[in-house]
């Protein structure tokens, strides 16, 4: 079996538990039901986590080529602990391509995405799950892999995921099926996940709805640094700052976390300035013109982007991204935006990096990247980014805002106004 | 007197956590990987109230999930010039003022090239 056949398994393994725990749940709650001599409708409702908020589990040894069809592994945390932070422990997320473009995991040692990150007793989207537990939404929190590109992530869930999901919950809740009325709903890059979905899988016809929150389709300045800067919290005060730029650029799926392309900008800027959160000019400009510079397509040539002997940045991964956002910004059917609702947050603090300029490279350090200004937004993605242009101009009434401090990035998901439009979306009393 | 902002993610600023990781790194500057490093983690991190460490979690989880980890501040960057046409659809959302952050330790880390104001 191929690496990515092994990773895959051993990815389906990795969920069984947590299937089992909604199984539990499914059945709790179908029991208190008939005690109380109650018989509502039930749905399903999948969380996709944003970027970075799935942990990631990596084997305790290599994948080998010669092993046997069902090779096994243990598994460790890797991302996010303590120690993820030490020693330079992030530089074990980085990947390498393959001669025949496959993406592997650093030094052959499979890594796989189980539930949510949790540091210091902390973890996001606690208060959205237990919300939906005490109105009685059967929920499950899909993990993935966000190195990986959301295409890769989408289509693992629909053909793969989906199909054992619904075996194993048949099985074991009375022939119940839990798809039989479902929605998914994607958290930040999740939000890509699932607005892929729409776009381009082919789920189930009785999925409901598909609703994004602060989810970045049209990108946002930081990625722009990271290329060039890696993280603070992981740099080590510099010690590691290039393994962690060479890390980011291993990694397709920061590729398509970028500004929009200019091109769809210009295509559509009548929208965009008509947007209660307006986006008046192309974000990215050059430093000393003030010219606007595609992040897809970088000009001049060799002069934007780290080569990759210096980072390993990619320009094949930038191009696949730009199919990518293409994808993931074609035209919604009727019958698409119906189903689609955008949540977006504005915390009402107007300080949500906004635009940057860019200088020339080389050199690439220090950074050319530069932020020059804010707007309304969530305080990670800009007011403007988070929800679909198309959508805004089809069906209005499905692009909504959540507004005040607790519609910051991190927790938007458990503000008392998400989970009411939540409510509102999915006919939950 | 006005009431000092209460952030809702976290009671500590990106540059206290960012201060946390970095007295945390130069303590334990290799990953701990033994059952004795490992102890000696726990028994670094006890010196701290749980109120604390939940605060630093709070907030490098906030700043790891892609957002800039230093305190934004409005006023720090001129007004985005406007280039296209006015917005004539929908409300405008109002003016607003930034809420100022109270805690120490709010000046940028200066590892970033920034635009300064003129």
């Amino acid at each position: 079996m191929s690496y990515d056949s092994v990773r895959m398994s051993e990815q389906m393994d990795a969920l069984d538990p947590s299937i089992d725990e909604f199984i539990d749940r499914y059945n709790t709650i179908t029991a208190a039901l008939v005690l109380l001599g109650l018989n509502p409708a039930r749905q399903t409702l999948f969380l996709f986590p944003g970027g970075m908020a799935s942990r990631l589990k990596r084997a305790t040894k290599a994948w080998d080529p010669a092993g046997p069809a069902s090779q096994t592994f243990k598994y460790k945390e890797l991302w996010l602990n303590l120690s993820t932070l030490l020693g330079g422990e992030a530089r074990q997320l980085r990947m390498h391509k393959t001669p025949g473009g496959e993406y592997r995991d650093k030094g052959d040692r499979i890594i796989i995405a189980d539930r949510v990150v949790s540091l210091l007793s902390v973890s996001p989207y606690v208060g959205f799950t237990t919300w939906c537990s005490l109105k009685g939404v059967d929920w499950f929190i899909f993990p993935w892999d966000w190195r990986r590109n959301v295409d890769d992530v989408a289509t693992f869930f629909v053909d793969r995921f989906l199909p054992h999901f619904q075996g194993l919950v048949q099985a074991k809740c009375n022939n119940a099926d839990p798809l039989a009325d479902f929605s998914l709903i994607g958290h930040s890059a999740g939000g890509l996940v699932v607005n892929w979905i729409l776009r381009n899988a082919d789920p189930p016809g009785t999925l409901r709805k598909v609703i994004t929150v602060a989810a970045p389709f049209y990108g946002y300045g930081h990625q722009l640094h990271r290329w060039f800067e890696g993280d603070d919290l992981l740099n080590e005060g510099g010690l590691f700052t290039d393994a962690m730029r060479r890390m980011i650029s291993s990694v397709p799926g920061c590729y398509s976390w970028h500004f929009l392309p200019e091109d769809f900008y210009k295509a559509h800027q009548t929208d965009f300035n008509s947007d209660p959160y307006p986006l008046p000019k192309y974000p990215s400009t050059d430093f000393t013109t003030g010219d606007p510079v595609d992040t897809y397509d970088p000009q001049p040539p060799g002069q934007r982007y780290p080569t990759k002997p210096q980072t390993g940045f990619d320009s094949d991964e930038l191009d696949k991204a730009k199919k990518l956002f293409d994808a993931l910004t074609s035209p919604l059917s009727t019958a698409q935006a119906a189903k689609f609702v955008n949540i977006r947050g504005d915390t009402t603090a107007d300080n949500t990096l906004n635009t940057t300029s860019w200088k020339l490279v080389p050199p690439i350090s220090p950074s050319p990247i530069a932020d020059t200004s804010v707007t309304p937004g969530d305080g990670t993605q800009p007011a403007w980014s988070t929800r679909d242009i198309g959508l805004f101009t089809q069906v209005p009434g499905n692009v909504l805002t959540v507004s005040g401090p607790d519609a910051a990035h991190m927790i938007i998901m458990n503000s008392p106004q998400t989970l009411a439009h939540v409510a509102a979306v999915l006919g939950i009393p | 007197m006005a009431k000092p902002v209460t952030d809702p993610v976290s009671s500590m600023t990106s540059e206290e956590a960012f201060e946390f990781v970095r007295k945390l790194q130069k303590a334990f500057p290799k990953t701990p990987r033994s059952k004795k490093e490992l102890a000696a983690l726990q028994k670094y991190l006890a010196k701290y109230k749980d109120a604390e460490l939940r605060a630093a979690g709070s907030r490098v989880l906030s700043d790891l999930m892609q957002r800039p980890s230093r305190t934004i501040k409005a006023d720090d960057f001129p007004p985005a010039p406007i280039a296209g046409p006015e917005p004539n659809v929908g409300p405008k959302p109002k003016a607003r003022r930034a809420p100022k952050r109270t805690t120490s330790g709010t000046k940028p880390r200066g590892t970033r090239h920034r635009t300064k104001r003129r």
